[in-house]
């Protein structure tokens, strides 16, 4: 049973760690939405997710939370927030870093090593996409290039290019659904 | 942000900038409103393949099959690198028997010592030997000084693939619509 969210604010606040780093899991993906809107590169991306969660951790336990019912609004405020704010961002990062740091471990870029199943899930379906889709994934889903620069790249429209996308997010998706490939044997 | 392709392409449009900042504002609200509870699928899905492609990408997992030159820097990077290259003294009865995968080997590379040169496409097709077909590499690249194919895998996905036992490698060129069999390999890795 997947427990709530203001069951995990609530352990969060007071002091359970993995209840942090399920909080962290919950709302990468959100955050990294956001920053892919707004920001053009992976590395870019990837500073602003950390950034926005380790100020989501800072403020849970520093007990700022006040209603964990609205806690995605709270995020999505940490989020707005820090969009608005980034001059001061590179020093208070590393201040951030040293002290909270080690929450983040389950959603660090270094984590990913340990999922080993899905790592070979991932390439056995990106084998089967054509070299286009697999393109398209690496160009916007993993270099986070702009959609105007994944067409152009690509020598095709912007309108089918998000046709592309769409298809080619939607075969990746189902063919992770099912075991994999080589499993079947 | 439930299944289906309607929120698959809201979550596409809000990521591209097509979706206007008024929805935007709404569609945040919605998005991390629901990531809490881990109702934010389509956003966990391309999070997922991002985070993942990022870690293949410079280890060659984009790259169905690769060339002499790109093994070579994938080595030099520091990666463990178990090649692969089957030969005449590892066919027995039609079949190549190939060495286990060592345990500390992070990436495999298998050459197949085939011309490809001259051909629009290929895909190589993978079967059991009855027929059985396993999955289909589409597009596969080949290195442009021999027309061979170097396949390079993560070493987990080879392990699981070795697991398959005795299969069939059908490779297929494509020359505008002409499809020609190149060559079937066929092949076990040790357990």
């Amino acid at each position: 049973m997947l427990a709530s969210v203001v069951e995990l604010v609530s352990r969060a606040k007071r002091g359970e760690r993995e209840a942090e780093a399920a909080l962290c899991q919950r709302f990468a993906p959100a955050v990294r939405a956001f920053a892919r809107r707004r920001l053009r590169g992976a590395d870019a991306v990837e500073e602003f997710a950390q950034d926005a969660l380790l100020l989501m951790i800072e403020a849970l336990r520093e007990g700022r939370v006040e209603r964990a019912e609205r806690f995605g609004g709270f995020v999505l405020g940490i989020c707005r927030n820090l969009a608005f704010d980034r001059a001061r961002q590179n020093e208070r990062r590393a201040r951030l870093w040293q002290t909270y740091g080690e929450a983040l471990a389950t959603v660090s870029a270094e984590a990913i090593e340990s999922e080993t199943y899905d790592i070979a899930h991932l390439e056995d379906c990106l084998s089967q996409l054509s070299k286009r889709a697999r393109d398209v994934v690496r160009l916007g889903y993993v270099e986070a290039r702009g959609h105007d620069e994944v067409a152009a790249a690509l020598a095709i429209t912007p309108q089918n290019a998000r046709v592309l996308r769409h298809r080619t997010l939607g075969s990746l998706r189902e063919c992770m659904s099912k075991r994999m490939s080589w499993e079947a044997a | 942000m439930t299944d289906g392709p309607a929120p698959f392409e809201a979550l596409d449009a809000y990521l591209s900038g097509e979706m206007p900042d008024a929805d935007a504002l709404g569609f945040e609200e919605e998005l991390f409103a629901g990531a809490g509870d881990g109702a934010a699928a389509e956003a966990a899905f391309v999070d997922h393949v991002s985070r993942i492609g990022r870690f293949l990408l410079p280890r060659g997992g984009f790259d169905i099959g690769s060339t002499r030159a790109r093994i070579d820097a994938l080595i030099a990077q520091g990666l463990r690198v178990q090649m692969f290259a089957p030969g005449p003294a590892d066919l027995i009865d039609g079949v190549y028997h190939l060495p286990r995968i060592d345990d500390d080997a992070e990436i495999v590379v298998t050459h197949l010592p085939f011309d490809l040169r001259g051909f629009d496409s290929a895909n190589v097709i993978i079967e059991k030997p009855d027929g059985a077909q396993l999955k289909t590499f589409r597009d596969v690249s080949w290195d442009p000084t021999d027309g061979s194919a170097y396949a390079v895998c993560e070493a987990p996905l080879a392990r699981i693939s070795a697991a398959a036992g005795h299969i069939r490698a059908r490779i297929i060129g494509k020359r505008g619509e002409h499809e020609h069999e190149v060559a079937v390999f066929d092949t076990v890795t040790a357990p």
